[in-house]
């Protein structure tokens, strides 16, 4: 409870700086941000001072006329994760990173899961947005609609934004935090960006804590550069749990950061018919060496082996062939 | 002087005034001119660039009229030399003279702008198009009150009615010099030799029949304008000024029960450039906020290539596409998520361009590639994706992400088709620990041969997750299939 305390204390101070290191922005930057943040325009607070925390996180959104408190954080649904961090804090922004080049489609996938979640709690209609930079979509694949489908995600509901380059990215993202259409926005630059620094990033948290809209950094390629985000996720891609054949994905996710609570660094699987994580049933262990298909005499039954769920019978196999990658 | 080939002879396509005095006329070979006269100035004529700087300044004249058109014709004698080239404006100003003082100071106006620009001009103004026309082309201008076109035109040659140059010419050589021998004449037997051409024009110009004219630019159903007596320069002001238009359209479409769907900004610069800016909006939207805020993120996604030069003396705003809007959309108390999905669409679309933010749409297609494809957000989308079927402890069967072009990789794998074993993609070596398939997808044979695929979902020893295919039977369509990889699981 304590901890709790000094972590909401914590997160006030925090919104303070950001205001201001904002406002310099404002100016510096195109004022894009003429909406007004926390019920105050962005232009008109001065650049010092730190105001002493309000009363409770409620505060007044003027432009809807009523008072606003905090959402309920969905539960991730792992226990332990939950117990870390009280659920999955919605209004702020959250930072993926893949723990290697390879782990890009592990940490696109914990970033769409979050979106899941954060969709199932919104309830129906909710729509999301996916911003990527144009390189990130070549470098690392574009959204795909039967796919998003057959991960829990309503593709029918996705607004994708496909912009030139950082700065649009940016742009784009903030008219969508801005937006109150969108239950979750994934940001997706490509590389490392000097634009993406602390100051984009702040503004980005701060345009999240205003709305209700909750933000998804999620840097595919390029170092992990400062972050605002409430909590930062290092994911890499861990095996499935479904036996011989591949099975609902797992991800070895580390909490680096995390504002509100601590750190730690689980196996968490993610149920796509219940839209939630949970913990692997069993320790995610390699197959045993015998059952690698590799390990198989080559005389023996082999390859044509794998078949399709329910599995087949293997037939007798031919020989192992290479195949280079410019064919003839 | 500017000439232009015929025939694979150069001759006279212009004249300048000097010329003209030395008796050089368009059409004269450009030997014959040399001859005549030693040490011209000659250029190659540039149609193109003519017409373009026509349209140009046809713009320009909107700031008088929003209708307003580019002549057609030529004023040429040889029906297989197309010059000198008509180079006419024509200028609907019924109804707006009064703003600038009466016909007279309005022509007066005109000509005083373009003279500063370099450009000499005849005007004329009469209540008839072809009467205007004869008067600016093979008059010396003016403006005629109605009733006086025949007494006006009388003394014009036949030529000016808009005739091709074989009728006028044929015309002339009977005798029929002049518009006023036409006016007169028995009209019968003009009919019967000439054709009716003759006598339709005339008619028209006299306002004895009824004559269209298309402008440039359709014509804008909402516009408001303004000019300075000073040009302004800081895009501060543009903006505060072409807010200030907005919130007059809005009353007028609020009036009138209409919402803009595309808007347009026109600035005149002082050197006679005209620049547009235009906008769309998903919705139709009277909303003078929702208006500006577009308009204004358009302006400064221009704003890096914009030249306000020494200032723009006049600004207007066009609402060049209106629609009524749909009593759904009015009834609306609060804010609601259709409503606020289209300002986004909107505000990004102005900013980064409407063709980046876009929605995903099925297609019936079982080639994975062509199942799902992204249409721009503010177009409707028909075809939905079927709601995410929710099995049980089951893993997805299609990969988050697709790369547009597969990936080849260096695969070993056993044949004829058997999963891939271990493979390397982006000089990465994976070795394979689950596999599932094959899924095979044939090519779609009413387009065009494409090889089988077989499709398998590979998962490697540290878990990553991959889709790839084998393209080609074994044996069968390819001696030596390759592999690649088409798109990645979570």
């Amino acid at each position: 409870m304590l901890r709790r305390e000094v972590a909401r204390l914590e997160r006030a101070r925090g919104r303070g700086e950001g205001r201001a290191s904002a406002s310099v922005a404002a100016d510096v930057v195109a004022p894009i941000v003429t909406e007004e943040v926390d019920g105050l325009p962005v232009r008109d607070i001065a650049p010092a001072p730190v105001r002493p925390s309000a009363p409770s996180i409620a505060f007044r959104d003027r432009r809807a006329g009523h008072v606003w408190t905090e959402p309920e954080a969905p539960p991730f649904g792992h226990p332990a994760v939950d117990a870390a961090t009280g659920g999955l804090r919605r209004g702020v922004l959250h930072d993926v990173t893949p723990a290697g080049a390879p782990d890009m489609a592990a940490a696109t996938g914990f970033a769409l899961a979050l979106a899941g979640r954060l969709l199932s709690a919104a309830g129906q209609g909710a729509l999301w947005l996916w911003v990527r930079a144009e390189m990130a979509g070549r470098e690392a694949g574009e959204p795909y609609g039967p796919g998003l489908a057959a991960f829990g995600l309503d593709p029918n509901r996705l607004v994708a934004v496909a912009a030139g380059d950082t700065a649009n990215v940016l742009r784009a993202a903030e008219e969508g935090l801005a937006a109150r259409a969108f239950a979750a926005v994934l940001i997706e630059p490509f590389g490392d960006d000097r634009r993406l620094d602390l100051t984009a990033c702040r503004r980005l948290s701060l345009i999240a804590d205003g709305g209700r809209t909750t933000g998804i950094l999620l840097r595919t390629s390029g170092a992990p550069g400062p972050t605002s985000a409430v909590t930062r996720w290092r994911v890499a891609a861990a095996p499935s749990d479904g036996g011989r054949y591949p099975g609902n994905p797992v991800f070895a996710a580390e909490l680096t950061r995390n504002r509100l609570g601590s750190t730690g660094t689980w196996m968490m699987e993610w149920r796509i018919d219940e839209q939630s994580f949970r913990a692997p049933a069993r320790a995610p262990d390699i197959l045993p060496e015998a059952e690698s298909p590799l390990a198989v005499p080559l005389s023996g039954r082999l390859a044509a082996a794998s078949g399709d769920r329910p599995p087949l019978p293997a037939r007798p196999a031919g020989a192992v062939l290479a195949f280079p990658a410019s064919g003839r | 002087m500017l000439t232009a080939r015929h025939r694979s002879a150069l001759r006279l396509a212009h004249v300048d005034g000097a010329a003209a005095r030395l008796g050089l006329q368009p059409g004269l070979g450009l030997a014959d001119a040399r001859a005549r006269v030693p040490g011209l100035d000659v250029r190659p004529a540039d149609p193109a660039a003519d017409a373009a700087f026509l349209g140009r300044l046809c713009d320009w004249a909107q700031r008088f009229t929003p209708l307003s058109g580019l002549g057609i014709g030529t004023s040429s004698i040889d029906p297989d030399f197309p010059y000198p080239e008509d180079f006419t404006l024509i200028l609907d100003i019924a109804g707006c003279a009064h703003l600038f003082g009466g016909e007279e100071a309005l022509a007066a106006d005109m000509a005083r702008r373009l003279e500063r620009q370099g450009i000499t001009v005849t005007i004329g103004i009469a209540s008839t198009l072809g009467a205007a026309h004869a008067l600016a082309a093979f008059g010396r201008g003016g403006c005629l009150r109605p009733g006086e076109e025949r007494q006006a035109l009388g003394g014009l040659p036949v030529a000016a009615l808009r005739l091709d140059a074989a009728t006028a010419d044929a015309l002339g050589r009977v005798g029929l010099k002049h518009i006023g021998d036409l006016v007169d004449g028995p009209r019968a037997p003009l009919a019967a030799r000439f054709g009716t051409t003759p006598l339709l024009q005339l008619d028209r110009a006299l306002g004895l029949a009824d004559e269209a004219f298309s402008p440039r630019l359709p014509v804008a159903p909402y516009r408001a304008e303004r000019c300075f007596f000073e040009p302004i320069v800081r895009q501060e002001d543009v903006r505060a000024v072409a807010l200030s238009l907005i919130n007059a359209l809005a009353e007028r479409l609020e009036a009138a029960g209409e919402g803009a769907l595309r808007l347009r900004l026109d600035l005149w610069r002082v050197d006679g450039a005209v620049s547009h800016v235009e906008a769309g909006l998903s919705r139709p939207s009277r909303e003078a906020a929702v208006m500006q805020d577009i308009l204004c993120r358009r302006l400064d996604a221009l704003a890096e290539d914009f030249d306000a030069g020494y200032g723009f003396d006049c600004i207007a705003v066009a609402v060049t596409e209106a629609s009524r809007r749909d009593a759904e959309a009015l009834s609306l108390a609060g804010p609601d998520a259709a409503l606020e999905l289209a300002h986004f669409v909107d505000r990004v679309g102005a900013r980064i361009g409407r063709g980046r933010v876009m929605r995903l749409q099925a297609m019936e297609s079982h080639i994975p590639e062509r199942a799902s494809r992204a249409v721009p957000a503010h177009a409707t989308v028909d075809g939905g994706f079927p709601a995410p079927e929710a099995r049980p402890g089951e893993p997805p069967e299609r990969p988050i992400r697709l790369f547009g072009r597969p990936e080849p990789v260096e695969a070993l794998a056993s044949v004829p088709d058997g999963p891939p074993l271990r493979f390397r993609w982006r000089r990465v070596t994976h070795e394979v620990r689950r596999t599932e398939g094959p899924e095979r997808i044939a090519g779609e044979w009413w387009r065009q041969e494409a090889p089988t695929r077989d499709y398998f979902r590979v998962e490697d020893a540290e878990g990553r997750r991959f889709w790839m295919f084998r393209e080609g039977l074994y044996g069968v369509e390819a001696a030596h299939p390759r592999w690649f990889v088409h798109g990645l699981f979570a």
